[in-house]
């Protein structure tokens, strides 16, 4: 079988984990490889196009009422954070997210501890996750749950803590000119685009 | 897509103006350089049409079945509002100006709501807490209008804008606000 091919097929096993499990980009990559007995890796991509296509499939009846409360969920979020230069990325900006989907948003601060400080303040109950990153220094993210009205379900939200400094590649687009996040007034754009 | 249609038909007045805030909006994503460009470029076009326009870029159409036009502040201080029901400092501030609406100190002066959420929301929330100011729902397309007025990128909840009985922009602020801050904008508009 030609590398084309069981790319392809790695990507279609990895979309469903994706959407049905809700794992990770990585997780679900490293996890159809391994089912598949392959050690040809799809790239982020291909994976993001046959996530496109098992949704289109298996989900359309339901995605795009789904993408638009998370975006709004979202974009309150970012109003509610506006001090700290909120950028949304992930499944929700690129218009992939069901209801399974973390809401990952980017918070650009000097003072690490601002974000927390401000959950506090706003007696917003959150939890911090540390991990180290591939490179560099650790990265820190608060997770806060919220329940939705429109969906009658629990959303997650992810606030990565960032440096002021890096904003300035943040919106760097991909191979195909599609930027990874953006801010309020972008993700209000797209709201309105629907 | 009838949320979408709710909101066009609700907002006529925002999408103008949602318009108006998207093409300088789509080069501010490039680089800070090009953001803060795009600011100044946005905030020359929004004080030129806000002197134009006074407090309403058309007429605005409430809740409670009153529309507002051109004729409603002409001679009067306005106080424009921008709020959600999601927004927890906002909540906290609308008994305050509920409060200042019908104080004699707002006697020549017009508060109007505008709701950054979606109808039924603002209408549950209103059934709950009413107030006795009109208040029109925007939809989130309404955060084009606060970009405008404060001339900022980046957004937050509450915005107050007071406009002085000849129509021009007189107050700004983010956060809340309470009776006596808006008693003494008012005296002054």
């Amino acid at each position: 079988m030609d590398t084309d091919r069981a790319r392809l097929e790695v990507a279609q096993t990895a979309a469903r984990f994706i959407v049905e499990d809700g794992l990770d980009y990585a997780g679900a990559r490293r996890k159809a490889m391994q089912e598949h007995g392959t050690r040809d890796a799809p790239g982020n991509d291909l994976i993001e196009d046959e996530v496109r296509a098992h949704l289109a499939l298996f989900h359309a009846d339901t995605q795009p009422a789904e993408l638009r409360a998370l975006r709004e969920a979202a974009l309150r979020w970012m109003l509610r954070l506006a001090e700290f230069r909120p950028h949304v990325g992930g499944a929700v900006w690129r218009g992939t997210a069901t209801r399974n989907s973390v809401i990952a948003l980017d918070l650009y601060c000097d003072d690490i501890k601002a974000p927390e400080i401000a959950l506090l303040n706003r007696g917003i109950a959150y939890e911090t996750v540390s991990e180290p990153a591939g490179r560099g220094e650790p990265s820190l993210t608060l997770v806060v749950a919220e329940r939705d009205r429109e969906l009658d379900d629990w959303l997650t939200i992810h606030l990565h803590i960032l440096d002021h400094d890096d904003l300035r590649g943040a919106l760097k687009p991909d191979a195909r000119g599609q930027t990874w996040r953006g801010d309020a007034a972008a993700l209000q754009r797209l709201l309105e685009d629907e | 897509m009838s949320g979408l249609t709710r909101r066009q038909v609700g907002v006529g007045v925002a999408v103008g103006v949602a318009a108006l805030g998207a093409g300088a909006g789509l080069q501010a994503r490039r680089t800070r350089q090009a953001q803060a460009e795009a600011a100044a470029a946005s905030a020359a076009a929004a004080s030129a049409a806000a002197a134009a326009a006074g407090p309403l870029p058309g007429p605005l159409h409430a809740l409670d079945g009153r529309t507002l036009a051109a004729a409603d502040v002409a001679g009067r201080a306005v106080v424009l509002n921008f709020w959600a029901p999601w927004c927890p400092p906002c909540v906290r501030e609308m008994p305050e100006l509920d409060r200042f609406s019908k104080s004699a100190a707002a006697r020549d002066t017009l508060v109007i709501g505008l709701a950054i959420d979606e109808q039924p929301a603002v209408e549950k929330f209103l059934a709950a807490h009413p107030v006795g100011f009109p208040v029109v729902v925007l939809g989130y397309a309404g955060l084009s209008w606060v970009r405008k007025l404060s001339q900022d990128t980046n957004v937050a909840l509450p915005f107050s804008a007071v406009y002085d009985r000849a129509g021009r922009l007189a107050q700004r602020k983010f956060g809340p606000t309470d009776a006596a801050e808006l008693t003494g904008w008012v005296q002054h508009a």
